[in-house]
């Protein structure tokens, strides 16, 4: 994102204002801690103002975003004080509907990287072959992960409800 | 279903408006003075890849210096005495790494020789063939060229000694000369003797055991005399100090061998040693070079002591008789086996 004339007030806004929704989900799926979120949210827009090459499209900057975001996560996760200090059982999650925490609990249990897949695929509808090229994958790795990652949710989620989240 | 589900409970999730203002105060903080390293994250990616290429050099770097070194440097020492005299220090590759003249005579011979890098037998072969070309190994065959191993390994310095021994053997036979082969081996604490007394390990040797026939003997007295002469010197006090022991006994020694003994079990190999120990006498007419190697044997099998007793109790004096005695001394012939089971053998050992 290049910075325009009307400076870096505005830029800053446009692109929290654009993007901080999308990243702070994709923090919500990797990190339990406020002030986490809040790093990785100071460096992935730090990155997105410094990015000097212009981006092709709205897509395509919104792809890197989401790498960089994943990218951001995985590297806070391989901190060595980081590692498994919050339980996802002690997450509290702030949403009433039932049937919609229960998904998201059972999502969020998920292996990190069928997590990826799936966030990607259900929310932001990208394809399998972009979800490959963002997260730097095989296609069919991704295929797999996604089946699996189904396969997983579809068994916890049986009997919540009508048990026919599929 | 489940994706709407998935989808509906994302929905709730958003940024926060404090962690929205927190942020951006940060971003105008820090775009209106960005630090360099978070700048260019890619820097950072750059100077830990360069990081780690540079450790990997200096590790290969190191590695490649130790091994060089490790090459380089002797862990064995052979000292070959013709008159001249000169060292060879051997890696733990079985290389020829350096070469020492001891004498004028030992820089003539290096002289224009390339033996670095060669194995100890190609470089005796080498050294003495010179040695024979420039007139250091005399016609009548009464040169003696000693070899000896220096090392604390027994194992090593056997096979060293064996190596050069057969180098040497090979060097007088297609000069078509004839010298006796006396070959041992000491420990590097002889070595380090022979240098204070400033004389090569192999002069040392003999002295020292000429010095056991005959305690009056000084290192002074004979550091500068011929190893011919030494060892013709050690002959003659073996021969007077067993003027009962005569050769024609040793000489018929194949007989012996049937015969008793202690050494018969420890030679076992030998025994065919001996067999060929009578060889030279057979064949003595053929003026062929002694070759050392089986009275060498016969010499390590029959030391178990010290190498330094055992080298005293010289294969070379005993073989050395086998090879050229049979042309000139036949009497001091107790060469190989037959000679370290002769009387004169048997009592050296025994007063060691």
């Amino acid at each position: 994102m290049e910075k325009t004339s009307s400076g870096t007030n505005d830029v800053v806004t446009e692109a929290l204002d654009k993007y901080s929704d999308m990243v702070r989900r994709i923090c919500f799926m990797y990190l339990k801690s406020e002030a986490d979120v809040e790093d990785i949210f100071q460096n992935v827009f730090l990155k997105l103002l410094q990015h000097k090459e212009p981006f092709e499209s709205d897509a395509h900057e919104k792809a890197w975003l989401c790498r960089v975001t994943i990218n951001e996560c995985k590297d806070f996760h391989k901190s060595f004080f980081r590692k498994n200090t919050c339980s996802i059982d002690n997450l509290e999650i702030p949403i009433e509907d039932k049937a919609e925490e229960g998904v998201l609990r059972e999502v969020l249990s998920l292996p990190q990287k069928y997590r990826n897949v799936i966030y990607l695929f259900y929310y932001e509808d990208y394809t399998v072959p972009e979800i490959a090229t963002i997260l730097g994958r095989n296609q069919n790795t991704i295929h797999t992960h996604l089946r699996r990652a189904k396969a997983i949710l579809k068994k916890k989620l049986r009997g919540f409800d009508d048990g026919n989240y599929f | 279903m489940m994706g709407t589900i998935f989808k509906a409970a994302m929905n709730h999730i958003r940024a926060e408006e404090d962690l929205k203002r927190k942020t951006k105060d940060f971003l105008i903080a820090n775009l209106s003075t960005a630090p360099a390293e978070t700048q260019n994250p890619p820097g950072r990616f750059v100077r830990h890849r360069a990081a780690v290429a540079v450790c990997t050099v200096v590790l290969v770097c190191a590695t490649s210096a130790a091994a060089a070194i490790y090459y380089h440097t002797p862990s064995s020492y052979i000292s070959l005495d013709i008159n001249p005299s000169v060292e060879l220090g051997v890696n733990g590759f079985g290389k020829v790494v350096s070469a020492t003249a001891y004498d004028s005579g030992g820089a003539t011979l290096l002289n224009g020789q390339d033996i670095m890098d060669a194995d100890v037998k190609s470089a005796v072969h080498t050294l003495v063939r010179a040695a024979a070309q420039k007139g250091f190994v005399a016609q009548d065959g009464s040169t003696v060229i000693s070899v000896t191993s220096e090392t604390d390994n027994t194992k090593a310095a056997i096979e060293l000694e064996n190596s050069a021994a057969q180098g040497a053997e090979a060097a007088i036979k297609s000069e078509g000369k004839t010298a006796r082969i006396s070959k041992d081996h000491i420990s590097m604490e002889k070595r380090d003797e022979a240098k204070r007394l400033a004389i090569t390990p192999g002069k040392l040797r003999l002295i020292q055991e000429l010095q056991e026939l005959d305690p009056s003997v000084t290192v002074s007295e004979y550091k500068d005399a011929q190893i011919k002469d030494i060892i013709k010197r050690i002959d003659e006090l073996k021969e007077s100090a067993n003027p009962d022991g005569d050769d024609t006994k040793d000489i018929s020694v194949p007989s012996d061998n049937d015969a008793p003994d202690e050494t018969a079990g420890k030679d076992t190999p030998e025994s065919s040693g001996t067999a060929s120990g009578t060889k030279p006498q057979e064949t003595g007419s053929e003026d062929s070079p002694v070759s050392s190697d089986e009275s060498g044997k016969g010499n390590h099998s029959d030391s178990s002591g010290t190498p330094g007793k055992e080298n005293s109790s010289t294969a070379s004096s005993k073989k050395g008789t086998t090879s050229s005695q049979a042309q000139s001394s036949s009497g001091s012939t107790s060469s190989t086996k037959a000679g370290s089971r002769s009387p004169s053998s048997l009592s050296s050992q025994q007063n060691r």
